[in-house]
C-alpha cells in the first residue's frame, strides 16, 4: 500500500530533517512531489506579502518614556558619583595627609560635581516643568538636555571601567557650563516670576 | 519588503549606542516599517501592533548601549528577536485566547470555503489562523527563525512548533483550496 508524506514530514524534508523512507517516497511519488511544491509556492507568496505601515508615528512616545528613563538614571547618577567621589577624596587625604596639590584633579572633580548639584537645586527650585515656553526656547532647553544627557552616559561608562581623573574632570566641567546655561535659560523664562 | 531595512550606517549605530537621540531616531526610522509589520502579522490587532513597536524600541533605546553586534545585520536581527518576544507576550493575554477559540472553531468545521463560496486569499487565511500558528508560521517561514528558537521564545517544545507549522500548513492548503492533499 503507497502511504504518502503527511504534512509534518513535507514541512520536515523542507527544513532539511525528515525520514529516510519520507524522502524516499517523495522522490519516487508524483503526488506528494506536487504537494511539495505547493507547499513552496505558499511560504514563497507568505514571504511575498507586503510590509504594513504603522497608521501613527511612535517616536514622540517613544522618546518620551526614554527620557523620562534618563532623568530617573541620572537622578541615581549624581547621588552615586558624589558619595563615590567624596570617599575617593577622602581615602586620598587621608593617605597623603594635607599634601594634596592644589591642581588636583580629583578635588577640582569634587568641587565640579558640587557646583553641579548646586546648579540642580537651582533648577528644582525654578521648576522648569511649571510654565510654558516659545517654541525658540524649548528648542534652546532640548539641545543643552540632549548635551548634558550625551556627558551623563559617558559617565555612567566611565564610571563601569577604570576611571581617567582628567577626562572626568573635563567631562564634569563640561556639564556644569551646560547646567549653568539651562538654569540661566530658565531662570530668564520665569524672571517675571521670582522676581528677578 | 518584510526583511528589515538596513538604511542605517555603522556611525549611527555607534552614536546610538553613546545614547544621541538623533541616531536613536535613526534608528527607528529605519526598522520602524519592518516591526510593525512582524508585529501585525503575529498580533492581527493594529493597536496591538502599535503597542508591540512602541514597546520594543523603548526596549532597543533602553539596551542598545549593551548591544555587542557588529554592523546593520546584527542590528536587525537583535531589534527582530525583540520585536517577536514582544508580540509572543502579548498573544498569550486574555483577550487572545478568546479570539483564538472562536477561530479554532472556525478551523475545525466540516465545510470548506470551497463549499460556501468563498476561496480565501492567503492574506485572509494567515489571519484566520490561531494565534500561536500563525506565530510560529510566520516566524518559521518568513522571518526565518528555527524551531529552537520559536521554542525558546514561547516557552514551549521543539516538537510544539514543528507540529504547530505542520497543521498551519495544512489549515491553510484547504482554506486556499488548492485541491486534495495526497
Amino acid at each position: 500500500m503507497l502511504i504518502h508524506c503527511t504534512m509534518e514530514e513535507l514541512v520536515s524534508i523542507r527544513d532539511g530533517e525528515g525520514s529516510a523512507a519520507a524522502r524516499q517516497h517523495l522522490d519516487a511519488c508524483d503526488a506528494c512531489m506536487e504537494e511539495m511544491e505547493r507547499l513552496h509556492q505558499r511560504i514563497a507568496h507568505l514571504k511575498a506579502l507586503p510590509a504594513f505601515e504603522a497608521p501613527r508615528d511612535r517616536w514622540p512616545e517613544v522618546e518620551r518614556v526614554v527620557r523620562g528613563d534618563r532623568r530617573k538614571r541620572y537622578a541615581r547618577l549624581i547621588g552615586w558619583s558624589s558619595l563615590a567621589a567624596a570617599a575617593s577624596i577622602a581615602l586620598l587625604v587621608g593617605l597623603r595627609g594635607f599634601s594634596v596639590a592644589a591642581d588636583d584633579p580629583s578635588k577640582e572633580v569634587a568641587q565640579l560635581i558640587e557646583e553641579s548639584q548646586h546648579l540642580e537645586s537651582m533648577l528644582r527650585a525654578i521648576k522648569p516643568s511649571s510654565r510654558v515656553m516659545n517654541g525658540r526656547m524649548a528648542s534652546a532647553v532640548v539641545q543643552l538636555e540632549d548635551g548634558i544627557e550625551l556627558i551623563d552616559e559617558t559617565l555612567e561608562e566611565l564610571s563601569r571601567r577604570r576611571r581617567n581623573a582628567v577626562e572626568l574632570e573635563q567631562l564634569w566641567r563640561q556639564r556644569v557650563q551646560l547646567m549653568d546655561a539651562l538654569v540661566t535659560t530658565h531662570a530668564a523664562r520665569t524672571a517675571s516670576y521670582v522676581g528677578f | 519588503m518584510n526583511g528589515l531595512s538596513v538604511a542605517i550606517d555603522e556611525v549611527a549605530i555607534q552614536r546610538a549606542k553613546l545614547g544621541d537621540s538623533r541616531a536613536l531616531e535613526q534608528v527607528y526610522r529605519a526598522y520602524q516599517s519592518s516591526v510593525y509589520t512582524l508585529a501585525r502579522r503575529i498580533c492581527r490587532v493594529p493597536e496591538d501592533a502599535e503597542e508591540v513597536l512602541q514597546d520594543t524600541f523603548v526596549e532597543v533605546c533602553r539596551s542598545i548601549g549593551k548591544f555587542r553586534g557588529e554592523g546593520p545585520g546584527s542590528l536587525t536581527a537583535w531589534i527582530k528577536r525583540i520585536a517577536a518576544s514582544k508580540a509572543l507576550m502579548l498573544i498569550r493575554r486574555e483577550k487572545y485566547r478568546e479570539t483564538d477559540e472562536f477561530n479554532e472553531d472556525l478551523g475545525a468545521g466540516s465545510t470548506s470555503p470551497a463549499q460556501v463560496g468563498l476561496r480565501m486569499d492567503l492574506e485572509a487565511a494567515l489571519e484566520r489562523l490561531p494565534r500561536r500558528s500563525r506565530a510560529v508560521v510566520w516566524l518559521h517561514d518568513v522571518e526565518g527563525y528555527t524551531h529552537e528558537d520559536i521554542a525558546d521564545m514561547m516557552g514551549k517544545t521543539v516538537s510544539f512548533s514543528k507540529s504547530q507549522l505542520a497543521r498551519a500548513h495544512a489549515r491553510l492548503r484547504g482554506w486556499l483550496g488548492e485541491g486534495e492533499q495526497c
